[in-house]
């Protein structure tokens, strides 16, 4: 299935997104393109899960999934189902469960449906880490099934949990973003504080408090607690910076502080993220090619 | 027709009417008034004026076949819930028709109790009961067409209650003891309860004629309602 860009974007483009059987797609889209995304697609014929969980209050976990499967009239069975994500409490109404596994049940109706071309609109706001690990599962099995999927995330680290192939969606058209790993290295340097820009004022942010950077459009976000500021300087720039303070390039738009790395996750063999040690649990991508050195690096800190 | 999606539809409404109290008290509202309007008869060993028979049939033809429907709809429209599985204008049609047998087979069911409960299930003829099919269809479009259009279940309730009282209940503009020439009555009689009498008072043909109309205006209705749901999914 071929969707045109210009339809999305309201400029003219040749541009399209194509969806193809068995394989699946990551777009980062602009946040304030989502809604005309999610109807575009909707329009083209895709089944678009997107914003809120759509469910029966009234209805148990066992019969919600039985009623869809009825409705779709799949081979695939719900006793399987429940096992395989991890249901606890099939029985309990929906109005007296979590959000976490309320959420199972949109993977779990992806599968089921007939339709061909799945939609997934920002699926990891708000989204515990095993419930990534039971996307991943969805996933696999979409691809097995020949099905195509696309996830279109508004955060471009989100983009990168589904797999290391990521494009992006702009009011230009679609381009991929590039991972290729920037080799260069230099020398360190012996200051404590990075000046930093912050509207119309210029902050010293402390440089031990940093937890990552990210480089989005040309511009280059420190992220500290749930502050980002902009820096004057390029990611490679801050690299030579502040490599010898315990920072490291683990993708090419990532520079993340060490000293703040909670855990690394495995989502599939070709995607990892880095956890950071925050109130928010940033996912920072990982490079698959970052992996091993990443893991020295945090051996030796 | 997808009868697979017939079946789901069918499967999971069962189960609302079992954990939706709302829609309880609406199946329990026709054994109950015929428990209490036949108490009084049966302690003076009498039978029920044929008014209440009549109302007892407009008010569970009302409140299940009307209301049931009306609310069901009401509550997806106002959560987005029809967009789960509805994409198109055939899930709608499959969804509306799986919701429709059910409510005529639990409307065809609690009538049948009432009237046991009243004692008065001799009242049903070949005649009466082929009316009462085209009289739950027509309440059934009713209850349709507003569902379907109904963004709130709070706005959907006022309905509910007009068709209720207008429709269902109409034999009790009897105890009015307004003139026949009366405005109110001479609508009264074009109503469908009021042809579910002519029918019992062996009236020929016309109040068939008359139920008839009444079907194809509302089922007219119910197409233009689905086609105007059917843009918003």
């Amino acid at each position: 299935m071929d969707i045109e860009i210009q339809k999305i974007t309201g400029r003219p483009s040749n541009g399209k997104i194509k969806m193809k059987a068995g394989k699946s797609l990551a777009v980062q889209i602009p946040y304030e393109l989502a809604e005309t995304f999610s109807d575009t697609m909707e329009k083209a014929g895709a089944h678009v899960f997107s914003g809120g969980l759509l469910y029966y209050k009234r209805l148990n976990l066992k019969v919600h999934i039985e009623y869809l499967r009825k409705w779709y009239n799949s081979p695939l069975k719900t006793e399987d189902l429940i096992r395989q994500f991890n249901i606890t409490d099939s029985v309990s109404s929906l109005s007296k469960l979590n959000r976490t596994d309320i959420q199972k049940l949109a993977y779990i109706h992806a599968l089921l449906s007939n339709n061909q071309h799945i939609v997934f609109i920002d699926p990891f706001l708000n989204t515990v880490n095993d419930n990534i690990h039971l996307f991943h599962k969805m996933k696999d099995q979409l691809i097995q099934q020949e099905k195509s999927l696309l996830v279109a995330s508004s955060r471009l680290e989100d983009a990168f949990i589904v797999q290391p192939d990521v494009m992006k969606l702009s009011e230009q058209g679609l381009e991929t973003v590039e991972t290729t790993d920037n080799t260069e290295d230099d020398s360190s340097s012996n200051v404590s504080k990075i000046k930093v820009k912050a509207h119309d004022k210029t902050i010293f942010v402390t440089i031990e408090e940093i937890e990552y950077l990210e480089s989005h459009d040309g511009k280059v976000y420190i992220n500290l607690g749930s502050e980002k500021f902009i820096m004057e300087s390029t990611l490679q720039g801050a690299e030579e910076q502040l490599e010898a303070h315990g920072f490291y390039r683990c993708h090419r738009s990532y520079l993340v502080n060490l000293h703040k790395v909670k855990e690394i996750i495995t989502w599939s063999k070709n995607t990892y993220s880095v956890i950071i040690d925050n109130s928010e649990k940033s996912r920072i991508p990982l490079s698959r090619t970052k992996f091993n050195e990443i893991q020295d690096k945090l051996l030796k800190l | 027709m997808n009868l697979f999606k017939i079946r789901a539809t069918i499967y999971r409404d069962i189960r609302e009417y079992f954990t939706n109290y709302a829609v309880l008290t609406v199946l329990l509202m026709p054994p109950i008034m015929a428990l209490m309007y036949s108490t009084p008869a049966r302690n003076v060993r009498e039978d029920l004026p044929d008014a209440m028979i009549f109302i007892l049939l407009g008010t569970a033809l009302a409140s299940i076949a009307t209301n049931v429907p009306l609310m069901l709809y009401a509550e997806e429209n106002e959560h987005g819930l029809l967009k789960l599985v509805t994409h198109n204008v055939s899930d709608l049609m499959n969804g509306i028709a799986g919701r429709s047998i059910l409510v005529l087979f639990v409307t065809a069911a609690v009538t049948v109790i009432s009237l046991l409960i009243a004692g008065q299930v001799d009242v049903l003829s070949w005649p009466l009961v082929s009316g009462l099919g085209i009289a739950a269809l027509v309440f059934l479009n009713l209850g349709l067409i507003a569902g379907l259009l109904a963004k709130l279940q709070s706005t959907s309730t006022v309905y509910g209650v007009v068709v209720l009282f207008l429709l269902g209940m109409t034999p009790i503009i009897e105890t009015f003891f307004l003139n026949d020439s009366h405005l109110l009555m001479k609508l009264a009689e074009w109503t469908p309860v009021y042809q579910l009498m002519a029918i019992h008072n062996n009236a020929g043909v016309m109040p068939y004629v008359i139920m008839l109309i009444w079907l194809g205006l509302t089922t007219f209705s119910v197409y233009l309602a689905v086609l105007k749901r059917a843009k918003t999914l």
